[in-house]
């Protein structure tokens, strides 16, 4: 492992942290939950962009296409849930 | 397996990706659960996924040669870009969703306190004793709608200062009218008599019982006096 592979490493930690950090502190409402799963299964997939290059490429890349279209889905879910409680909101007397 | 799994799921990322970034395009902002930072951050790191699943699309099929060699530059430099800034801008977009949680936080914590103070004040209000806050200084700082009829004193609707006292309690330095310095102290009391005079020669006698609020340190920062409804004498 050469040192830009660890310092990506490392930036997935870096960034993994807070994801864990924020959900679990503040109970989000279900659309930022949502949203932060989202980014959470990316952060995840970033990882598999590093292990493509070093371990089992056909899976890594497979895993990497899936996880991009669960986040995709996970990200537009939360978004339409945002939007459906800030109607909500507005139509509160 | 790259071709049965993986392309249909990379296909479902651009298509949600593109809808979850127009959607927030399209979601008015300044709303408190998304201030503006959160929506540009929000539709910033969704823009680049749309591009990243562009991105992978064309990689991971061997779309290059079909694009020409400027395409290949492109998809290659994206990608590029794409790993440099994805950790700062997602860094920057659970900071700004935690930033937004903060201040949603401490908004709804603003309106249960406000609902509260209005809760007692209203409660305070209602109620026929007088309640005073009497400042360190011996000046009313608060009064309620008893106390204000029993000591004539009125509220500025601009300032809510309490104005109009012209009477003269015992124990003001100076006969100072509207001073009530002789119901501050550091003890609790109950049953304190205080004799307040008007210019023109009324009087009551206020039966007040007083708790004072200290500070960190101990140093009286006011009391809390509360009467009952006092007998006005005439001069006569």
């Amino acid at each position: 492992m050469d040192t830009p592979e660890l310092l990506r490493l490392m930036l997935v930690a870096l960034v993994l942290w807070p994801y864990i950090y924020v959900v679990r502190r503040l109970r989000p409402a279900p659309g930022m939950r949502f949203l932060h799963a989202s980014f959470f299964v990316l952060c995840s997939s970033y990882l598999l962009n590093v292990l493509e290059d070093l371990v089992m490429k056909d899976l890594m890349v497979t895993l990497l296409l899936v996880s991009f279209g669960v986040a995709g889905v996970l990200a537009l879910t939360g978004v339409l849930l945002m939007r459906r409680d800030a109607r909500s909101e507005r139509s509160e007397p | 397996m790259i071709e049965w799994i993986g392309l249909p799921a990379i296909v479902i990322a651009f298509v949600s990706f593109l809808g979850a970034f127009v959607l927030v395009l399209a979601t008015p902002s300044g709303e408190p659960r998304r201030p503006r930072i959160a929506k540009v951050l929000l539709s910033v790191i969704l823009f680049i996924y749309v591009m990243a699943s562009v991105s992978l699309f064309v990689s991971e099929f061997d779309l290059e040669q079909g694009l020409g060699e400027s395409g290949e530059a492109i998809v290659n430099s994206l990608e590029d870009h794409i790993e440099t800034l994805f950790p700062l801008l997602a860094v920057g977009a659970v900071f700004a969703a935690y930033s937004a949680q903060q201040m949603e936080d401490v908004r709804r914590a603003q309106g249960a306190l406000a609902r509260s103070h209005s809760l007692m004040m209203d409660i305070v209000d209602s109620t026929p004793a007088g309640v005073l806050f009497i400042g360190d200084t011996g000046r009313i700082v608060v009064a309620n709608e008893s106390a204000k009829r029993a000591l004539g004193l009125a509220e500025d609707a601009e300032t809510a200062e309490i104005r109009g006292g012209t009477w003269v309690a015992e124990g003001a330095p100076d006969d100072r009218p509207g001073d009530l310095t002789g119901l501050l102290g550091n003890e609790p009391y109950d049953g304190r008599a205080l004799l307040v005079r008007w210019p023109d020669g009324r009087w009551i006698e206020l039966m007040a019982a007083g708790r004072p609020l200290l500070d960190a340190k101990g140093a009286l920062g006011g009391v809390v006096v509360s009467f009952e409804r006092p007998v006005i004498h005439r001069a006569d």
